[in-house]
């Protein structure tokens, strides 16, 4: 059954969790590791994944207009594999995503690692945030927008031309973008887990639902990852392959740079903010797959937390762990958890879903 | 005190324990505590890396006279990271490389071909990758003790005449950033300026001065580098010509010969430099100068106005033609393509020209100069 909490949101919430949910992780390592595959051509690559993504969004928000994916009109067992498949994916980026923060934090922001301190700190926050479930995440993520868009704001203002879009030339889109692509595919398809959530038909205000705030969201992934990718080569050419953790190197080409020193604090908090909000919804989402086969939220999400700590703490480490693991054949699940999912999902939907915006209480908890 | 009272001071109380207990627990070096590195120097010594640091060491409150003081530190190691780790020993407080203006690197490094030098510097987070980068003509430690007339500090000093005063003075500059950028461009050159003292011609005045001559930093030539090291130090004439091909210049100054026979000069008030390829071998470098005489116009009184001839313009153009001639025939020479044209056909012809020249396409490739001068 339902428990109080709720995953009904909005569309501005739903648009901004899209963002931050796709925004956040392909900004810190990603970049560095696309130019070593694809060289200056790399923003190709994101482009490319950026517009397959679009697809996925796509079909994300019709479910979620709809209904959600726990309550989605399809058969019991196709829905349960569904969840199983994107329960896994959730939970491998989590742990994997959570080795990053922990990495960057600790090889950017303190001297001596401690990035077991770190995720001492990181893993109550995730805990609290997945049981407190997706209505309080969406919330948050509301208030954590305003600071980066004010750190973006101080960030063009004060920003430094260090590049030329010379460096981008000549642009030729070939194998090795595809490659790309392939080899870091589990960075991209952020979607699925925005399928735990149902945008609530109305505003408090009167105002109806409408797409323009997830289309606004669309463009702004655009500017950021693929915006990011092009600055990224525009500023390192070819030696981009030499640069890890490319927002924080970006971030230093400014007016204030030598007040700043090696790290612009504004940047790294309000990348830090959006982590967080990433691997909760991740943890969120986890939880709400485990949740429809057995057990109660408010445990889940504390064993579920439990665990991410002591694989993190002993199983994922460093960051080329990471690496191996994200880059190996578990890549793949993304293609069944983050486009294929939504696209049944959306087919669901249409195919056997009765009338716009109801929910199959039934069929919910036939699945859960 | 209601329920929901009380869960909130319980949360901002476990918040605060957190907070408090992170940061005793993460023992993290308060800033007063750490020794900021302002300028740094690396050299080579019977193997071994020599990292000078110049520190910043704060007056406290006791103090007499107003400003900081400077000390230069030195630590030998292995690596960089061995250096780095003995440097705070020596020190005695933890060294903090995060607002370090400069990284010198002594002449013996660059020619010892220890490339993990600087791959360690561009790969690590010690400095940002916006710190500029300056080879020593001799020893690194030998530039940043040094005592400048106007800024003691002389990585202050340094930092001022490369970033600060770059484009007036014509100058050369290369970041951490900027060199691998360009070692990783067709051609793997990049260029460093080259820094050594100069004594001045002239003893200080004033009170107090013992007409001893001070020492001045000369920053007027460059040093090619490819991926394997030191490659060779441009001329005064050739840093100038490469200046004009990578830089917008606000001023500096040509010297031309004048219509009258005598030498003459020019204050360079701009330039604008475009390259494009040609053919597969042929580049052309098109250059804008706006100029005006070192001398006020005046009009003499058999009417003439003094002032730079159609003829001086073209003397002018030819003295900068020659002049990035020269710089080019080096590059060829060293095989070390300091204009990066290689750059220019591989954007225009792509992958195809890349794949058809190899390395050596410096030999066969002919530069087409143009220079318009404008007088202001």
């Amino acid at each position: 059954m339902r428990d109080k909490v709720s995953d009904k949101i909005y569309t501005g919430q739903f648009a901004i969790l899209a963002f931050i949910s796709s925004v956040s992780f392909k900004v810190v390592m990603l970049p560095q590791y696309l130019a070593a595959v694809a060289g200056r051509n790399a923003w190709l690559s994101v482009l490319t994944m950026i517009l397959i993504d679009g697809i996925a969004l796509a079909c994300v928000y019709g479910v979620t207009t709809r209904t959600d994916i726990r309550a989605l009109p399809a058969q019991v067992p196709l829905k349960r594999l569904m969840l199983a498949v994107v329960g896994f994916t959730c939970f491998a980026k989590l742990s994997l995503f959570t080795g990053e923060t922990t990495a960057y934090c600790s090889t950017t922001l303190f001297d001596e690692g401690l990035w077991r301190l770190i995720l001492a700190g990181l893993i109550p926050a995730l805990a609290y945030l997945t049981v407190k479930g997706g209505n309080a995440l969406a919330r948050v993520a509301q208030i954590v927008v305003w600071f980066v868009a004010a750190v973006v704001v101080l960030n063009v203002i004060f920003a430094e031309n260090a590049g030329t879009l010379k460096n981008v030339l000549p642009i030729s889109y070939g194998m090795k973008n595809v490659a790309a692509c392939d080899k870091y595919l589990a960075w991209f398809g952020d979607f699925s887990p925005l399928l735990f959530f149902s945008i609530a038909d109305k505003k408090r205000n009167g105002k109806k639902k409408n797409i323009v705030p997830v289309l606004i969201s669309y463009i702004f992934i655009l500017i950021f990852t693929v915006g990011l990718a092009l600055a990224f080569t525009a500023v390192y050419g070819g030696g981009g392959v030499l640069v890890a953790n490319a927002f924080n190197k970006l971030a230093i080409f400014n007016k204030l740079s030598t007040l700043l020193g090696t790290v612009d604090f504004t940047v790294v908090c309000a990348w830090l903010l959006i982590a967080v909000v990433k691997l909760a919804l991740l943890a969120v989402a986890t939880v709400e797959c485990i949740r429809c086969f057995f057990g109660d939220r408010k445990v889940i999400s504390i064993i579920l937390c439990a665990v991410l700590g002591v694989v993190t703490f002993f199983g994922v480490g460093n960051q080329q762990t990471v690496y191996n693991v994200m880059t190996g054949p578990l890549r793949y699940a993304t293609i069944a958890a983050d486009y294929a999912v939504p696209l049944i999902a959306l087919v669901c939907t249409f195919v056997f879903g009765k009338k716009r915006g109801q929910v199959s209480e039934t069929l919910y908890e036939q699945a859960c | 005190m209601n329920k929901r009272v009380k869960k909130k001071w319980i949360i901002l109380i476990t918040v605060i324990v957190v907070v408090a207990a992170f940061d005793g627990l993460s023992s993290n070096i308060n800033l007063l505590d750490r020794a900021i590195v302002v300028g740094t120097g690396i050299d080579i010594e019977d193997g071994d890396l020599v990292l000078s640091a110049q520190v910043i060491v704060p007056k406290n409150s006791a103090s007499a006279s107003a400003g900081n003081d400077f000390v230069v530190y030195t630590a030998r190691g292995k690596t960089v990271q061995q250096a780095i780790e003995n440097l705070s020993y020596t020190v005695g407080l933890k060294a903090s490389f995060a607002h370090t203006n400069v990284v010198i690197l002594g002449d013996k490094l660059l020619k010892s071909g220890r490339t993990d030098v600087l791959e360690f510097l561009v790969k690590s987070d010690i400095v940002t990758d916006n710190t500029l980068l300056v080879a020593s003509a001799g020893e690194a430690k030998e530039i940043l003790a040094v005592q400048m007339p106007i800024n003691e500090v002389a990585s202050y000093h340094l930092t001022e005449i490369l970033q600060s005063n770059r484009k007036e003075a014509g100058q050369n500059t290369s970041s951490l950033k900027g060199y691998f950028e360009d070692i990783y461009k067709v051609g793997e050159t990049a260029c460093i300026p080259l820094v050594f003292l100069r004594e001045s011609e002239f003893g200080l005045l004033g009170e107090g001065a013992d007409g001893e001559k001070p020492k001045l930093l000369d920053v007027s030539h460059v040093v090619l580098t490819n991926k394997e090291g030191y490659l060779v130090r441009l001329g005064r004439r050739q840093s100038a010509a490469l200046s004009y091909t990578t830089e917008k210049l606000n001023a500096g100054s040509i010297a031309y010969d004048g219509d009258d026979g005598t030498e003459k000069e020019a204050i360079i008030l701009r330039t604008e430099c475009a390259k494009r390829a040609i053919s597969y071998e042929e580049v052309a470098i098109d250059l804008n100068f706006s100029v005006r005489p070192s001398e006020k116009y005046y009009v003499s009184k058999d009417g003439s106005v003094s002032g730079i001839s159609e003829k001086e313009k073209l003397a002018i153009s030819a003295e900068i033609i020659t002049a990035i001639d020269d710089c080019f025939e080096v590059s060829k020479y060293y095989d070390a393509d300091v204009f990066h044209l290689g750059e220019e056909l591989y954007r225009k012809f792509g992958e195809e020209w890349k794949m058809s020249v190899g390395k050596t396409y410096l030999d066969d490739l002919k530069l087409k100069i143009s220079v318009n001068v404008n007088v202001k």
